[in-house]
């Protein structure tokens, strides 16, 4: 990317007006209450001198308006010279560079670079910005300080904009950071047409806060540069250039008569050649240091990416990017734990230690602290609620039927998906009133067949209350409701426990069991959970009842049921379906209450190129991952349902 | 990296004899955290060396009349877990505590702390601190008994902490002196006669950078700034 400002004070006579080489500035001239600068010497050619006495300083407009506004990320880098003793003596910081007069929106300084004498004569000066609001109120910036000297000296000074509440700036001399400040001003405001100045800042209606040194180039640019970028800049004109021209000077014998004007055709050819030479292998210089992912940056940076098939998103910083193509590339290990962790632990911003991976067994143990919406689907859901860890079921009196096609019975499912082979559940059925003819129970059921496994105690009055009874519906037709017990205790609590367990010796599994073997077995215990089970007999039937299980209540065999209103808690429930077709999912956990600035976005594309292929892998901060979530890929429930 | 910088403060809670403080989300691995934690005079020592404490350095033990004075001071690390605790030497009657963030600041050497008893004033005097450099960073702290008083810091200086429990005022307030020397005294006020401590801490910054980092070969026809982007 280009700099939207590039001053190099190439002119030859003071008269003449600076020219942009970016081309984004009209030629800078002075105004009212500003000299012209004069020309002098500089390191890399011609500079230009800013006496703060004399009121030095340039100014003007963009070509096309709106150029140069920077009012997010914007780099300020210069080769100059500053009179810490006259700056003092000026009594206020001088002014490198600033856009806009800060006297009307249109003018709100978007950014702004000025030296500060901090203590003269320890030569302690400070480099810092200043923007405007939107409002614009000004906003002076902590900066860095340095040890200064009278020496020509390059500065650079980098704004990150991350949010409305946070800036990131950093400040350089030469190749060395000097400071790097999180500053909350992170409104930060500036127009279209505003005048930018060079020298001094225009504040209280009119110029002042003079530089006090000199300019040899100065540069701004719409991005932040990284410290590699100003590193190899540093390199080439302080070290390797200069080296470069020694070394093609040195290749005259010594003592060799050359002129030493430097318009002769000896001098400029020794020029040419020294400063090729120098360009050269300070380039070769900066592809060795820099060609890495971890200190790439622009092309470099972005064919890496491309490389590594990472996405780079708009305001991403180069330390995100970098740190994104590095865990790709650095994933050793395959997707084992320790692998796995190793590349996401400098992406999360933690430890390998704070990082763990979830994992998802076909079993779901429900405490019923909340109704997970995730998890269950209960029609209706008026009448179901959580209380004191169970699922209750409060229904008004009325016809709560299940015989088949006609179902106004109350339920609580959940998917569990497959083939249901193998599928259990269990649960605690404890009636607080549980009308007559009505019966709460546990099921397992395709709606799509029409085929339901129902095991239900029943409140049937009369001698014992209660008798446990199960019924099988094949396309929707009962095949009967044989009892399993008679005389349970009125109202009791009462264990139950069903299961799909049949396996054919050939042909598809469960469909057509062997000879005998019925596909449903279910046990019932008015004991505990853990003990006093009977197991009861089903019927030899070859159902498929697959996709759902859950709790249920109802009136049977059909027409309505008593007046009395219906209060039923369940509890203890275990659902496991081993066959659910649930694929192996990668889900590594980080702590969100942990420090540090975890990139999701990048880890998330880090993990998604080692999982293996149909599977699913993210990382997460949430325990829960919700199925139907597109951010987390589970499709699916954690028992293979739907 | 000069200067020293304040990132941002929070208040520490105590259950028993351990002090437990959130660490800032804006705090970076790298970061010193300076914990300054006042509490009852029966209240007299930290122990570094306690398991508990790893990770802590005890910069000082302020004894004063109606107050401790304890400062430690730990890096904020990449595996630190959200909430770092620091155990005291024995359970205090009462305390407050604050840990603040000063990026730039010297994370090995001593921090040089001093303080004063008041006795019934309303100016809580905090000691001059001198330093030897620059960018450095004075604290001021000023523990006063009463919590029903509006503690002023001293003008010229930020404050960072203003913290409250029963009858104690937790006050705490920096500014970059910005030259070597001593600093003079910096007078909290409060709203009326109290009595209590007056501290000051001198929190040095991370050695000037810069020097000799020059231009000092003229190479003519040197190519200076990049022209085109990379």
């Amino acid at each position: 990317m280009d700099p939207i400002v590039f001053l190099r004070f190439d002119e030859d006579i003071t008269a003449a007006r600076i020219h942009d080489a970016a081309g984004s500035l009209a030629d800078l001239d002075i105004a009212a209450g500003l000299v012209m600068p004069p020309v002098i010497e500089g390191i890399t050619g011609r500079a230009r001198s800013f006496d703060a006495v004399i009121g030095h300083g340039v100014q003007s407009a963009d070509r096309v308006s709106g150029t140069t506004l920077a009012n997010r990320d914007v780099t300020v880098q210069a080769i100059m010279r500053w009179d810490v003793a006259a700056q003092n003596t000026h009594g206020n910081p001088g002014t490198l560079i600033v856009r806009g007069k800060g006297n009307a929106a249109a003018e709100y300084h978007d950014f702004g670079i000025e030296l500060r004498v901090v203590n003269a004569a320890a030569l302690i000066g400070e480099i810092r910005f200043l923007w405007q609001d939107t409002a614009g109120v000004l906003k002076t910036q902590i900066g860095g300080h340095f040890q200064a000297s009278s020496s020509w000296i390059m500065v650079t000074a980098t704004r990150r904009w991350v949010s409305s509440t946070e800036v990131l700036l950093r400040y350089y001399l030469a190749d060395e950071l000097l400071a790097e400040v999180s500053s909350v001003d992170g409104s930060i405001g500036g127009g279209t047409t505003a005048v930018t100045s060079l020298g001094s800042r225009f504040t209280g209606g009119a110029y002042a806060r003079f530089l006090a040194g000199a300019v040899d180039q100065v540069r701004v640019l719409d991005r932040e540069l990284t410290h590699e970028e100003i590193r190899a800049t540093w390199d080439r004109i302080a070290t390797i250039q200069p080296r470069s021209l020694a070394l093609v000077r040195d290749l005259h014998p010594p003592g060799f008569p050359i002129s030493d004007n430097p318009a002769s055709r000896v001098q400029r050819e020794t020029m040419i050649w020294g400063n090729a030479l120098g360009y050269a292998a300070a380039q070769a210089e900066n592809v060795r240091a820099n060609i890495r992912p971890n200190r790439a940056y622009g092309e470099t940076l972005e064919q890496w990416e491309q490389v590594t098939g990472q996405a780079t998103k708009l305001g991403d910083s180069i330390e995100v990017r970098r740190a994104r193509v590095v865990a790709r590339m650095s994933q050793r290990k395959g997707i084992s734990i320790e692998g796995v962790k190793q590349a996401l632990a400098p992406l999360v911003d933690t430890d390998v230690s704070n990082l763990s991976l979830l994992a998802f067994d076909q079993t779901v143990t429900e405490p019923f602290n909340s109704l997970r919406g995730e998890l269950w689907d209960v029609e209706p859901a008026a009448e179901f609620s959580i209380n004191a860890g169970t699922l209750r079921l409060q229904a008004a009196a009325g016809t709560y039927n299940f015989t088949g096609q006609i179902r106004t019975w109350k339920t609580a499912r959940m998917s569990i998906g497959g083939d249901g082979r193998g599928v259990h559940i269990i649960a605690k059925i404890n009636p607080t009133t549980l009308p007559l003819q009505s019966c709460a129970g546990v099921f397992l059921g395709d709606y799509a067949r029409g085929n339901f496994v129902l095991l239900e105690v029943k409140h049937t009055g009369g001698v014992g209350g209660s008798k446990i009874q199960t019924e099988v519906f094949r396309n929707w037709v009962s095949t009967g409701a044989p009892v399993q017990q008679g005389n349970c205790t009125e109202d009791a609590t009462v264990w139950l426990h069903l299961s799909q367990t049949g396996l054919s010796q050939t042909g598809p599994a469960f469909i057509a069991p062997a000879a005998g073997i019925g596909p449903f077995s279910c046990r019932f215990s008015e004991v505990s959970g853990v003990a006093g089970f009977v197991d009861g007999a089903f019927p030899v039937e070859a159902v498929q009842a697959t996709q759902w299980a859950g709790l249920h209540f109802r009136g049977e065999p059909s027409g309505s049921i008593s007046s009395t209103a219906t209060d039923i808690s369940f509890d203890d429930l275990v659902v496991r379906a081993p066959a659910g077709e649930r694929s192996f999912h990668l889900y590594v956990y980080r702590d969100p209450a942990l420090p540090g600035r975890p990139d999701l976005i990048g880890a998330n594309n880090v993990i998604s190129g080692l999982r293996q292929s149909h599977t699913h892998a993210a990382v997460v901060t949430g325990l829960s991952v919700l199925c139907d979530d597109e951010t987390t890929g589970c499709d699916i429930g954690p028992t293979g349902g739907f | 990296m000069p200067p020293t910088q304040f990132i941002a403060k929070v208040s520490g809670t105590l259950v028993g004899s351990i002090v437990s403080f959130a660490v800032p989300t804006t705090v970076r691995a790298g970061d010193p955290l300076i914990a300054i934690i006042a509490a009852d005079p029966t209240v007299t020592t930290f122990n570094q060396a306690l398991p508990a404490n790893a990770g802590w350095e005890l910069l000082g033990v302020l004894l004063g009349a109606t107050a401790t004075i304890i400062t430690a001071r730990r890096l904020a690390a990449s595996d630190d877990r959200a909430t770092v605790t620091l155990t005291l030497g024995s359970v205090p009657v009462w305390s407050l505590s604050v840990l603040s963030g000063y990026r730039g600041s010297e994370s090995s050497s001593p921090v040089v702390g001093a303080f004063t008893n008041i006795a019934a004033a309303t100016a809580f005097v905090c000691p001059s601190q001198t330093f030897a450099a620059y960018s450095g960073t004075y604290v001021g702290i000023a523990v006063v008994t009463s919590a029903a008083v509006a503690v002023t810091p001293p003008a010229g200086t930020t404050e960072r902490s203003e913290e409250l429990v029963a009858t104690r005022t937790l006050e705490i307030f920096d500014y970059l002196p910005e030259t070597t020397g001593a600093t003079g005294t910096k007078t909290a006020t409060t709203a009326a006669n109290q009595t209590g401590v007056a501290a000051s801490l001198a929190l040095l910054a991370e050695g000037l950078r810069g020097a000799g980092k020059v231009i000092t070969a003229a190479v003519p026809g040197m190519l200076g700034l990049p022209t085109v982007g990379v």
